[in-house]
């Protein structure tokens, strides 16, 4: 956690279904201007006691703003009653705002050229990742897999930065059909990557196993934006660990909010989870 | 004859307000529980708040009664495997199962920090057998900064102690009274809900030597997916916690008060200033912040200054006035 966290009241700017997910924007009041890829920020959606507890969101883009505050962007999946929730929300409303939480990708410079991998809405902080890292210079190659072409978000941001793109879906209703990480494999069996390549990945739990044993076959350091049930986001509760191998052979069960959220694959005690 | 302007009227008024406030009583929350003394009644429960170095940014830590630091075991322990957390109705379960630095690291890197911040702390101390429990009292003996002792003899997440020492009397008196011949500290032991009879438990701790007793720790609960028909938890149970717990956390304090004349620290689904006044009036002379932290950092402080609008608008002075003031009919 950077000494920088705020927790604030945020102005909902906009809130609606975008294909099968959904896009908030809101108004920063200045606490994420410098958050960087990777973070997230932890919402309350709702004033009372049921639901309890925040649910956290990646920060999907920071958009210019007046006063040089930020808009930000949230890309979420309606799921159960906390999402559902947050689907309510209408301009003007407001949500209360932790963060910005945890730490932002590794790397990010031009000598890591990035292979940026996404699972359903595990798009959401590679949409602030691949804008970052254009805007650094950094070469990057998209894959992005989704169940049905529905599920794809915020594809036209990709389109607009002209970054390769590689899409699969699982019913082939757009791109290759079949699960990205084979479409990530093709990729590399080809011997495209570049030397220093490095894979940043997000989406669910079967997909990040399968992108981690790619990264492990090809030798290329991958990293998972993790996901884990938590409480607090400010790393005061020990909730949200994943089990982490040390250099010591010993596994140390490390907060996914406040380390993490970001692990390097081949660090994860899999056999723990 | 009619004011000339608005302003002086203005004027007037604010000068008289200045008066009225100048004429407001303090208010005394003070507390003393053995030797600990605090600035307020209201401590943050152990679990809930690390070591205070996450929340120190957010709000400064003194003007907290007390910090009860994380369950303290003699070794590391990294706790069980996730996940170790579900929501549920106006709650949450945990299985963390007492991960914590140990009492070395405790001491070297936690206390000065704490220490610096001036907030009186409790150690709450865990062992796997009884003679654990006796040498981190030991190694805590005599060490400042150290308010008082909780001795936690109701986790319901390890497999070996905790709960076993805090489910018989006899268990829960042993603990204590070789706890007691170890230290000087004040001891404060920790009841379990998930009891029969939490009274003669209660009654047993004091018998043996306990300055005060808290109450409640988590009630073990279980929660399901029915999609994927399995338990969300790793660990299948786990302890609840939350606004969920508040009537079984009041009503253990007003059992419990029936039978002892020790300070209690009344605990379970604080989250406003009149919660923290329900248990007070159950019983309890303190009280304890946990799961809100998790909600809002500043969770703790708004409870304090809950607790101080309830006693200004109720003309109540003392914090201590409202202890066990609760009308029965
Ligand atoms: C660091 C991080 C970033 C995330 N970023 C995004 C994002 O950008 N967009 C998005 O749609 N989702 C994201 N998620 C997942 C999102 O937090 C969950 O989908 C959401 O909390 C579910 O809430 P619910 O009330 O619908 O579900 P419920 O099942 O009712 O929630 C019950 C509890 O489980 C937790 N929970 C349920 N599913 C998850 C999950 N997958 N991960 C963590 N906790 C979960 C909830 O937070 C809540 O505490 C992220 C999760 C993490 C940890
Ligand atoms: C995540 C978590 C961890 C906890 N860890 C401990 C612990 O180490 N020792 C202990 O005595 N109690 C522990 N507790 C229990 C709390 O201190 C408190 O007794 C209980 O949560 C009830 O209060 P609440 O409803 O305000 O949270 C923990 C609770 C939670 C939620
Ligand atoms: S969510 Fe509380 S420590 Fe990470």
């Amino acid at each position: 956690m950077a000494p920088s966290v705020q927790s604030y009241e945020a102005l909902v700017l906009e809130n609606h279904p975008v294909g099968n997910y959904h896009r908030l924007l809101f108004q920063d009041n200045g606490a994420l201007s410098k958050a960087l890829p990777g973070q997230f920020i932890n919402i309350r959606v709702f004033e009372g006691v049921v639901p309890l507890l925040r649910r956290p969101f990646s920060i999907a883009r920071l958009l210019p703003g007046p006063k040089g505050k930020h808009r930000v962007e949230v890309l979420y999946a309606s799921l159960r009653q906390g999402t559902q929730l947050l689907t309510d929300k209408r301009p003007g409303n407001t949500i209360g705002v932790l963060g910005p939480l945890g730490h932002p990708f590794p790397h990010m410079d031009k000598k890591h050229p990035a292979l940026i991998v996404s699972g359903g809405i595990g798009v959401a902080p590679m949409v602030f990742l691949s804008e970052y890292l254009k805007k650094k210079g950094v070469p990057q190659e998209v894959f992005l897999g989704a169940r049905t072409a529905d599920d794809l978000v915020d594809l036209e941001v990709f389109k607009r930065l002209k970054v390769p793109i590689h899409i699969t879906t699982d019913d082939g209703s757009k791109g290759r059909h079949g699960f990205v990480t084979q479409e990530l494999e093709a990729y590399l069996e080809a011997g495209k990557a570049k030397p220093g390549t490095v894979i940043y990945a997000c989406g669910p739990r079967p997909m990040f196993r399968a992108v981690s044993q790619v990264g492990d076959e090809f030798k290329i350091p991958t990293y998972l934006s993790w996901e884990e049930h938590m409480a607090c986001g400010l790393g005061i509760c020990l909730t949200c660990v994943c089990p982490v191998k040390q250099e010591s052979g010993q596994t140390k069960m490390v907060r996914s909010c406040y380390e993490g959220p970001v692990f390097e694959a081949s660090t994860i005690d899999w056999e723990r989870i | 004859m009619p004011c000339p302007s608005g302003k002086l009227n203005f004027e007037r008024e604010s000068k008289l307000k200045k008066k009225t406030q100048k004429t407001k009583p303090t208010l005394d929350l003070g507390v003393t529980i053995g030797k600990l003394k605090m600035v307020n009644p209201v401590m943050v429960a152990s679990g809930c708040f690390g070591y205070g170095e996450e929340i120190s940014k957010f709000y400064p830590l003194k003007q907290l009664g007390a910090i009860v630091v994380k369950g303290t075991t003699l070794e590391p322990r990294q706790g069980n495997s996730p996940t170790r957390m579900a929501e549920t109705p106006a709650g949450m379960l945990n299985s963390i199962g007492l991960q914590n630095v140990g009492v070395d690291e405790l001491l070297k890197t936690k206390m000065p920090f704490l220490r610096k911040a001036g907030v009186p702390v409790v150690v709450n101390i865990n062992g796997k057998v009884l003679e654990e429990y006796v040498e981190l009292a030991k190694r805590l003996d005599g060490q400042t900064g150290i308010g008082a002792l909780e001795i936690n003899i109701s986790c319901p997440n390890v497999k070996e102690g905790g709960i076993e020492f805090g489910s018989s009397p006899e268990a829960a008196a042993r603990v204590v009274s070789a706890i007691r011949k170890a230290t000087k500290h004040t001891l404060i032991t920790k009841l379990s809900p998930n009891v029969t009879d939490v009274k003669t438990i209660a009654r047993a701790c004091v018998d043996a030597g306990s300055d005060a007793l808290s109450a409640i720790n988590t009630v073990v609960g279980m929660a399901i997916d029915a999609k994927a028909r399995k338990p969300i938890l790793k660990s299948i149970t786990g302890g609840l916690s939350g606004p969920a717990v508040k009537p079984i956390g009041l009503r253990v304090v007003y059992q419990v008060r029936q039978v002892v004349k020790v300070p209690i620290i009344g605990m379970g689904g604080i989250v406003t200033g009149e919660d923290a006044v329900e248990y007070l009036l159950a019983g309890a002379t303190a009280v304890a912040v946990g799961t809100a932290n998790y909600l809002e950092p500043n969770a703790a402080l708004k409870v304090v200054e809950g607790l101080r609008k309830y006693m200004a608008d109720n003309g109540v002075r003392k914090v201590s006035d409202l202890v066990g003031a609760l009308r029965i009919f």
